[in-house]
Parts: C-alpha cells; structure tokens; sequence
C-alpha cells in the first residue's frame, strides 16, 4: 500500500506523533503509479464553459485547505485572495465557491449555457468574443459566446468567478488544486466546467478597486520565527529585485542580511526564508509545509494579495512595521 | 450601478474582507528528543481536537509548534496559554502515538554501498534498520512525508555521494538519524537505500 495516495479514502498512513516499524518482507506487489485524484465531475450537472484552449495555467480553488499542514498538505488556494473574494462578491457567491484561477495568460472557454460571470485581479484582460468586456462587473454571458484571457499589460493573476460557484469535488474539505500533492490538475482541452447551483444574479454590478501605479512594492514585515533586530534591519536596508516568483513563493535578490540553517519545522504563510548566502524567498500558499532555514521575518498578511500580482524584475522595499 | 473605492494602502477596509491570518511559533528546546517531541504532538492533537474555531493550521515539529490562527475569532493569548498548559503535563500514555507497521523491500540500489561504507553485511544493516521504533518527529515538506527517528548509530551514514536526480515513490532513504518513505516521486536529499513495495496500518493497540 503506497505511503500516500489522494484516491484511498485515509489517503495518508503515517501522523505526527506516531510510532512507525520496518518490516522485511521479501517481494511485495509492484507500487501503483500515483495519478492525480480528480475534483471536475466526468459529467457536470450544469454545464456552463467548454475548454476550448487551457491557459499557461488554470487553477480551480476556493479558500484554500485548512488543517492539514501537520500532513504536508499546501494551502493552495487564491495567492491574490482579495481579487478572488470581489470576483465572488459581485455575484453573491459565498466566499467558499469554487472559481477559476487564471495565470498570465487564459484559456480559451466557449460558453454552454446563459450565464452570469465575473473577473476580477491584474493578471489578465478580459474578452467576449473577441471585444473587450468589463472586468471588475457582474456580466451576463450567452450561450455560443468565446471568452478569452490575452495578457494584460501588469499583474498576473485573474479570478473567473460563475454565479452559483464551479461545480468542483472536495478533497480534506478543500477544492483548491494542489499540484505537486496530485489533488486536482489545471483545465485541460475538452474540460466542461460545470456551475455548482445555478442562479442568475443581475448582471450590472460593478466595483472598482483603486490602484496606482507604482515603481516599488512596499511590504510590511512582522516578527518571524528567528526573529532578530539586526537581520531583520539588514534585509530591509535596501530595495531588492524578484528574480523569481511562482505559487510555492517569490525569490528575491542578495539581500545584506544573512540566514543559516535550523531544525525542520513549520513553514509560516509569507516568512521570509534566508539562505547562509542571503538571498530571501517568500512563502506563498504552495511552499512545502516545512523547512529548515531561518525565518527572520514574516510578511504582513494585507501584502500578500499585491505581492502575488507582481511580475518579476519588480523592486520591493520591506518596511519593518512592529520593532519589538 | 453601484459603485465603491478602495485603496491598497492604508483604507483597507472597503475591501472585501479576507482572512488575515496571524502566526503563533513556539520553540521549546535547541535539541530535538523523543519525550519533548512526543508531548508537543499531544498538544497539537488537544488543539484539534478542541476544534476552537480560528485556529487555522497547526504544524508540530521536533522541538517546536507553529500555530495559524485567525485573530479576528481567536486570541493569541488563549492558544498561547492552551499550549503553555498542555506541554507542562506529563500524561505519557496520551503522548505516545498509534503504531504503523510498513513492509518494505530491501533491494534498493544504494544497499550494498551503505553497508559496505558502515562496515556491515547487508542483512545486518536490515537488521538494524527493522529493530527499532521510529517516532515521527514531523510529517511535512509533501503529503504524506514523515521524519523518522532515530536511526540506529551503527548504520548512520550522512552521504553517499551527490543525491539521486530521481527517486522513485515507495523509495526508503536514510540519512544520518532520520530515514524517511518517499510518498511522491521527487529528488532525493535523502540517500535511497531500498525500495519499499507496500505498507500496511496496524490499528492502534
């Protein structure tokens, strides 16, 4: 029996705490390939949305899985959660309802049914059949209309949201993807998405967040576990460039301040990680649940929905916020 | 139509809201030990099983605890006394865990050049291996991932040499005092030592 497989119903053996013996045995029967557990149902009740083309990558999630981190589960989830909860808003959805995450570039959805749409977030610009519709707005889409997701000129993340919520199973109570845990996969051709309980909302709302264009990312640094006066001044003295970020986290540049290394433990949403050669990365909702590098500070959690829509190259100036 | 603002900075809330979470961590000792390990995995099930509504995630570990929480449901200081108490009772038959028996194959390709580096036949380092306990210190880093402890002395070995490009799911690798079951295909930090063709749960005694 595999260690770990999101198909069985204990999908885990072995928990924190527990006492674990080797048994030699002389031949076993060959480990099943592992595949990833499916959460779109074969046959959605509502249809509402074709895949026609998948976008660079298209993430079912809802709020992200909660209590499970002491299993090596991921948050996963929303990494801008305040774009997902306006997209939701707009159509009344409970912010547990499953909607679409959208990375940089969107996919291609032809529309099976009369439905009420929203998009929300930075990352992508937002067309119905070829013309630009409203983001940011409750739209009603017709059955037979294209919608599409072309880059957008900053940002990196939407959040498609359907009145009613995506039809989606739960695994651990969550039905957020978890890529590298073989929990769900991003939409792939020939995918329908299904509408979880039909409703049809007023199209028409609108909300328009405030945003202003700026060169550098300001984020507020709060005590992390290896809390230090000094480190943490240190790793705030300069701007510093993302060279790299993705849902596990954001890579930034050599900072002044310098890491080392400690005992395994639990990885804190937005610590900042320093390596002995100073080069800080920050833990977004995908980073594996522990590590063993110092955390010197975590960043303020308001900051993570703006940090996760910045594209790499951008400057980010830490502000210590609580000198304790 | 209706219409609202709201900036990034400072007026925060007329945005919608969302969770803001906060974290607790806790560090009880620089070393790790079986009996202090054994008891912050008792508080951690208390918390659970409390089931106290704004506690979001709780990740014990060798020495220490990282608590999640949602201040807006919970006080820091309530969790902070919770776990205070809990770590200062000594109930030793709540503390241990339930036993989980894993049969395992021992041909995987690093066997030989483990023994071989400790000074041992290969069915001595078996041995070895299969008599003792392992506690699991931590589960974490992927799913279903568990730091195992301590390996015996006699067949620690901290390196053989570069780690695996690949290791196969199933694979059983030992590195220093832990040794570890691979869940997921993945690259191995831990040496492979054997690969494990299957695992049964014991229920609890």
């Amino acid at each position: 029996m595999p260690i770990y497989d999101p198909h069985r119903e204990q999908p885990y053996l072995i928990e924190p705490g527990d006492r674990v013996r080797f048994v030699s045995v002389r031949s076993g029967a060959e480990l099943p390939l592992l595949h990833p557990l499916d959460l779109l149902p074969e046959q959605p009740r509502y249809p509402a949305f074709r895949v026609l083309k998948p976008g660079l990558l298209d993430l079912i999630v809802d709020q992200g899985r909660y209590m499970v981190g002491r299993l090596g589960f991921a948050r996963s989830g929303p990494l801008d959660a305040v774009s997902a909860r306006i997209a939701s808003g707009l159509l009344a959805n409970r912010p547990s309802d499953p909607l679409l995450e959208i990375n940089v570039l969107g996919p291609t959805l032809e529309a099976l049914s009369d439905v009420v749409v929203a998009v929300a977030g930075a990352g992508v610009s937002f067309m119905v059949d070829s013309s630009p519709a409203k983001p940011y707005a409750s739209t009603l889409i017709r059955r037979g209309q294209l919608l599409t997701f072309p880059p957008s000129a900053s940002g990196t993340r939407s959040y498609l949201a359907v009145a009613g919520g995506f039809e989606s199973a739960r695994f651990l109570g969550s039905a957020s993807v978890d890529i590298r845990g073989l929990v769900g996969r991003p939409l792939q051709a020939g995918n329908v998405l299904g509408v979880q309980e039909p409703r049809t909302p007023r199209s028409g709302f609108s909300f328009t967040p405030y945003s202003r264009a700026t060169k550098t990312l300001r984020l507020r640094l709060l005590p992390g576990p290896q809390y230090d006066r000094d480190t943490v001044a240190a790793l705030a003295s300069l701007p510093l460039r993302i060279e790299h970020s993705d849902r596990m986290g954001v890579r930034l540049s050599t900072s002044q301040a310098v890491g080392s290394g400690v005992i395994s433990e639990g990885n804190p949403l937005g610590a900042v990680q320093l390596t002995a050669d100073g080069q800080p990365l920050i833990l977004l909702n995908d980073r594996g649940t522990m590590g063993g590098y110092t955390k010197p500070a975590i960043v303020d959690p308001r900051d993570l929905p703006r940090l996760a829509q910045a594209r790499d190259g951008t400057w980010v100036t830490f502000v210590v916020a609580v000198d304790r | 139509m209706r219409q609202s603002r709201a900036t990034p900075d400072g007026l925060e809330s007329d945005l919608p809201r969302v969770r803001r979470l906060s974290q607790l961590y806790f560090n009880f000792a620089k070393q790790a030990n079986r009996h202090l390990n054994s008891r912050i995995h008792m508080v951690a099930r208390r918390l659970l099983a409390a089931q106290l509504p704004g506690i979001t995630d709780v990740i014990p570990s060798y020495t220490s605890l990282h608590v999640e929480y949602d201040p807006a449901l919970i006080g820091g200081a309530q969790i902070r006394a919770l776990v205070l108490s809990g770590m200062e009772s000594h109930d030793s038959a709540e503390a241990a865990g339930r036993v989980v028996e894993v049969e395992a194959v021992y041909d995987g390709p690093d066997l030989q050049k483990l023994a071989a580096a400790v000074g041992l036949s290969p069915e001595e380092v078996v041995m070895r291996h299969t008599g003792t306990d392992y506690l699991a210190y931590a589960v974490g880093f992927t799913p279903g991932f568990a730091f195992l402890g301590d390996v015996d002395e006699s067949i620690r070995k901290a390196s053989l040499g570069k780690p695996r490009a690949a290791v196969p799911a199933g694979s059983v690798g030992i590195a220093e005092g832990q040794t570890g079951i691979y869940p997921l295909n993945s690259t191995g930090r831990m040496e492979h030592r054997r690969s494990g063709h299957g695992a049964h749960l014991r229920p609890p005694p």
